[in-house]
């Protein structure tokens, strides 16, 4: 595995609040996104959805070997007990080349032998001997936030003072905070139950909501590895709160969410009926959202992405570092196809 | 530990199907009140707490002769209707829970609950909950059934969010004099000063002992009247 790093504010310089490096032969380009999150108020909080976007480095890549229900042997593997799960942290395989339709799926890796891994999940149908597979960590909140707040997020003594960092699964969502350790203690990242949250991890497809409860903006800088190649996100009935691993970005027209199939979200004629995204911006000092829509044509024009005004929006953007909402309205669950970015 | 993510299409079907999610958080933190028992041990830890709505709390008083189990379902005669069931069939349609947590050396409020249901603005499920105040239930167990005491509180500035099926939708409060919290219908009490954190406390009160406690009184009181029999023989 070949990785290069190119002098980062070189790249800031060059890229502005995006950039990432890579060279002639890169297959790991790495980089830093920069992600604002708008002041708020005690009184109202604005949120902003994020997302790290960027991944860890491969820390192992092979071929499979065989795969036998949620048991993958990879070729030429010598893994030491527990290498890809438990203290070690949380770790996932990604089958980036298969004839069996899963390029681009990935799974929780739940337990290492010694040249096999078990996925939280039988993937053996999208998988396949003679794949190419990748593992990598996930990413945590303390590498995210910085195990320290690095990026100055408003900490304190409770979530009901400090900024609250909302990480969604589906429509449920789990929330963090910083104590300040103005108490005693030690001061870092917890959960409502005050349990140590540093190491609770932000899978690709998570985004994060960050409810700020105080005035002035924090730029929050995401370093890592850029994603390439296909990626599958599950999006499911109801509410998806979706982060993005394109550090390319997409447009809602090149985002692969509509695909005509019962494998996209649901066109209609109307956004009553159907699937909705919202992107959430900030303007005047509140969070504000933007509704789109897949018009299926049945009625005339042009069929496409629409705001509620009806206004063409397949160029809107889902850049890079930023989070979206799905409303999947009963059109039962897929895997969106996140298509391999073209250039970085 | 967090929920594992889920990516295989083969597991879409262990994952939430719901359009609309409310949640209602509160924070553990060592600025909490202490929860106590009625003999001021703390509250073990993992014990259960529950939030909802109380539409009649000032008819209601706690009854110390009678079950904790008896208690809550007088509760829900003046209208305690608890968070994340259903309340047209009390079925669950939530995720999450609160419970009593450790902070430093004593127990406290902590953990979310999500309701996960209803359309907005309906009234129906999470929208019954909208904007109205939260009653916490506080057990010296783990069930209603294996408890012995229990105590009511609340604030009037703890309020259910509305559910409008957006992101929005979540709050997080937390039991620290921050707060003016008191107690419901005599069922425990509320300090504002004290406890292992010196944080104020949350009281429980004492109730009918449980069947194990009564079996052990009931014994001793057959064996004391046994010996006196043998003495009056």
């Amino acid at each position: 595995v070949k990785k290069t790093v190119l002098s980062l504010s070189l790249l800031s310089l060059l890229c502005g609040s995006v950039a990432f490096a890579q060279s002639s032969v890169a297959t790991n380009p790495v980089g830093f996104i920069s992600i604002t999150v708008n002041g708020g108020s005690s009184t109202t909080p604005v949120l902003t959805l994020i997302s790290p976007t960027l991944t860890n480095p491969i820390a192992y890549q092979s071929t499979v070997q065989s795969v036998s229900g949620t048991t993958i042997t990879i070729t030429g593997a010598s893994f030491t007990a527990n290498e890809f799960n438990g203290s070690n942290g949380t770790f996932y395989v990604e089958d980036v080349s298969t004839s069996q339709g899963g390029t681009g799926v990935l799974c929780d890796i739940t337990a290492t032998g010694s040249n096999s891994v078990t996925t939280a999940q039988d993937i053996s149908s999208m998988v396949t001997a003679g794949d190419t597979l990748i593992i990598r960590q996930h990413i945590t909140i303390g590498q995210f936030l910085g195990t320290s707040n690095t990026y100055g997020l408003q900490g304190g003594t409770s979530a009901t003072s400090a900024d609250e960092v909302l990480v969604y699964d589906g429509s449920s969502q789990n929330t963090y905070w910083y104590y300040n350790g103005s108490l005693g203690g030690t001061a870092g990242w917890y959960d409502l139950n005050f349990a140590s949250a540093s190491g609770v991890t932000i899978a690709p497809f998570q985004g994060v909501v960050i409810k700020r409860k105080t005035s002035g903006n924090v730029t929050i800088t995401s370093t890592g590895t850029v994603k390439t190649g296909n990626t599958f996100f599950p999006v499911v009935n109801g509410l998806n709160v979706l982060g993005t691993v394109s550090a390319q970005g997409l447009t809602l027209g090149t985002s692969g969410l509509y695909t005509g199939t019962s494998s996209g979200v649901t066109a209609s004629t109307s956004a009553t009926t159907a699937d909705e995204v919202t992107v959430y911006g900030f303007s005047n000092g509140s969070s504000t959202q933007s509704n789109y829509w897949y018009y299926n044509g049945s009625l005339g024009g042009t069929a496409g992405w629409y705001d509620l005004n009806f206004t063409p929006s397949g160029s809107v953007a889902l850049a890079p570092g930023a989070a979206f909402v799905v409303n999947r309205k009963g059109g039962g669950a897929f895997n969106w196809s996140l298509p391999a970015p073209t250039s970085f | 530990m967090k929920k594992l993510t889920i990516f295989a299409a083969v597991a879409f079907g262990a994952m939430s199907a719901s359009s609309h999610a409310t949640s209602v958080g509160f924070s553990a933190t060592p600025a909490d009140r202490t929860l106590l028992t009625a003999t001021s041990t703390n509250v073990p830890a993992g014990d259960l707490v529950l939030e909802g709505v109380f539409t009649n709390p000032n008819s209601f008083t706690y009854n110390p002769a009678i079950s904790i189990a008896a208690n809550v379902a007088n509760m829900s005669s003046f209208g305690w209707q608890q968070f994340g069931l259903n309340p047209s069939n009390q079925s669950s349609e939530g995720s999450g829970s609160l419970q009593a947590d450790t902070v430093f050396s004593g127990t406290v409020v902590g953990g979310s609950v999500t309701d996960v249901s209803g359309t907005p603005g309906s009234g129906q499920n999470a929208s019954y909950f909208d904007n109205k105040q939260v009653y916490l239930v506080v057990f010296n167990g783990t069930t209603i059934a294996g408890s012995t005491q229990m105590g009511v509180f609340t604030s009037t500035s703890w309020t259910f969010p509305t559910n409008a099926g957006g992101l929005g939708d979540s709050i997080t409060y937390d039991t620290s004099t921050t707060y003016n919290v008191t107690d419901v219908g005599n069922a425990g009490s509320v300090s504002n000063t004290g406890g292992p954190n010196s944080s104020g406390t949350l009281q429980l009160a004492a109730g009918v002992p449980e069947p194990s406690t009564l079996a052990t009184l009931f014994g001793a009181t057959g064996f004391l009247a046994l010996l006196r029999r043998r003495r009056t023989e």
